[in-house]
């Protein structure tokens, strides 16, 4: 089974690979045999070397930026800067400013720059955000279903702005965010969040939206206690037979074997 | 082996040992898309640079120039 979960793991990999270089991921399927750790070093550096890249042209605009009212940055963020730029900058600014422009920006702009953001270097930033601020990002995200940026965000801020941000997912986008999240040891708490009588609807959504491997994969990084509750409350016969074919097909049968 | 080397030059350092054993075309398609990126990137900033001059106040555009090194 172990193989059939590197493979699901490489598939998420790849998955965000693809955004790092804004490529449909199509174009790199032939990472899904390559271990998940090794396409999750590569993404690291491709990242490095893109924000290295121009470093000296944005540090000169970092550095006149302090010259420019922050109404006026937040105008040439949208008009002049785009999302990629302003991304960039984002994470060479310091937390104050970056806060005050952020919060004179409009959502669905702050979604831009948010999916071309990586939210380590903008943490100081990202962390001093008002919640109100991460909820509106965060319903714009969704919106989109750009579950990728949302899952970079939950493992990439602080748990309490992460909490604010993913407090509105239901059991479908949680499906889709899990999938993708850099860190999965945070997974539990997520499951967790949701009432245990609702774990069937994990299940129906990953029969009606096809995220089978998104619900294996999370089943895979729940402690075993809490895959048991998951799967004993979640399948009834209809599902629990769907469940298991879908299984045998992804290699990973033992994950519904709880009893 | 030259693709390997533009892959990993690009990216200032040793592949990973799971990427460094993909055929070359593969590690192409890799290298292509950094690029790709990169230039993107590029555009950016170049476009950036273009406008952003005529969204800044009158009163402060000689120091920002100056600060660009325009």
């Amino acid at each position: 089974m172990t193989g059939a979960l590197e493979r699901l793991a490489a598939r998420a990999e790849t998955v965000k690979l693809a955004r790092a270089v804004g490529q449909p991921e199509e174009r790199f399927a032939f990472l899904h045999d390559v271990p998940p750790a090794c396409i999750r070093a590569l993404r690291d550096q491709m990242t490095e070397a893109l924000h290295g890249a121009h470093q000296p042209v944005l540090r000169k605009l970092v550095s006149a930026s302090g010259l420019i009212p922050v109404p006026v940055l937040a105008t040439l963020a949208q008009k002049a800067f785009g999302p990629l730029l302003s991304a960039r900058l984002a994470g060479m600014l310091d937390g104050d400013r970056g806060v005050a422009i952020a919060q004179k920006l409009p959502a669905p702009f702050l979604a831009d720059v948010a999916a071309e953001l990586d939210p380590r270097r903008a943490v100081h930033i990202i962390s001093a955000l008002p919640a109100a601020t991460v909820t509106d990002v965060s319903r714009e995200l969704r919106r989109r279903e750009d579950w990728i940026t949302l899952g970079r965000f939950v493992g990439g801020v602080p748990a309490e702005i992460a909490e604010a941000g993913l407090a509105e997912l239901n059991e479908r986008q949680v499906l889709e965010v899990a999938f993708v999240i850099d860190d999965k040891s945070q997974l539990g708490t997520l499951v967790e969040r949701v009432p245990g009588d609702r774990y069937d609807a994990f299940v129906r959504a990953a029969d009606e939206y096809d995220l089978w491997h998104a619900l294996f994969d999370l089943l895979a990084h729940l402690d075993p206690g809490l895959r048991a509750t998951v799967v004993s409350r979640g399948l009834d016969d209809d599902l629990r037979e769907r469940a298991r074919t879908q299984a045998e097909a992804l290699g990973v049968t033992s994950l519904l074997d709880v009893e | 082996m030259t693709t390997k080397r533009t892959l990993a030059q690009q990216l200032d350092g040793p592949l990973p040992a799971g990427i460094d054993a993909l055929p070359d075309d593969q590690q192409q398609v890799l290298a292509d898309a950094l690029s790709q990126a990169r230039r993107a990137q590029a555009e950016a900033l170049q476009s950036a640079g273009e406008s952003a001059l005529s969204h800044i106040p009158f009163f402060i555009r000689r120091a920002v120039r100056k600060a660009v090194g325009l």
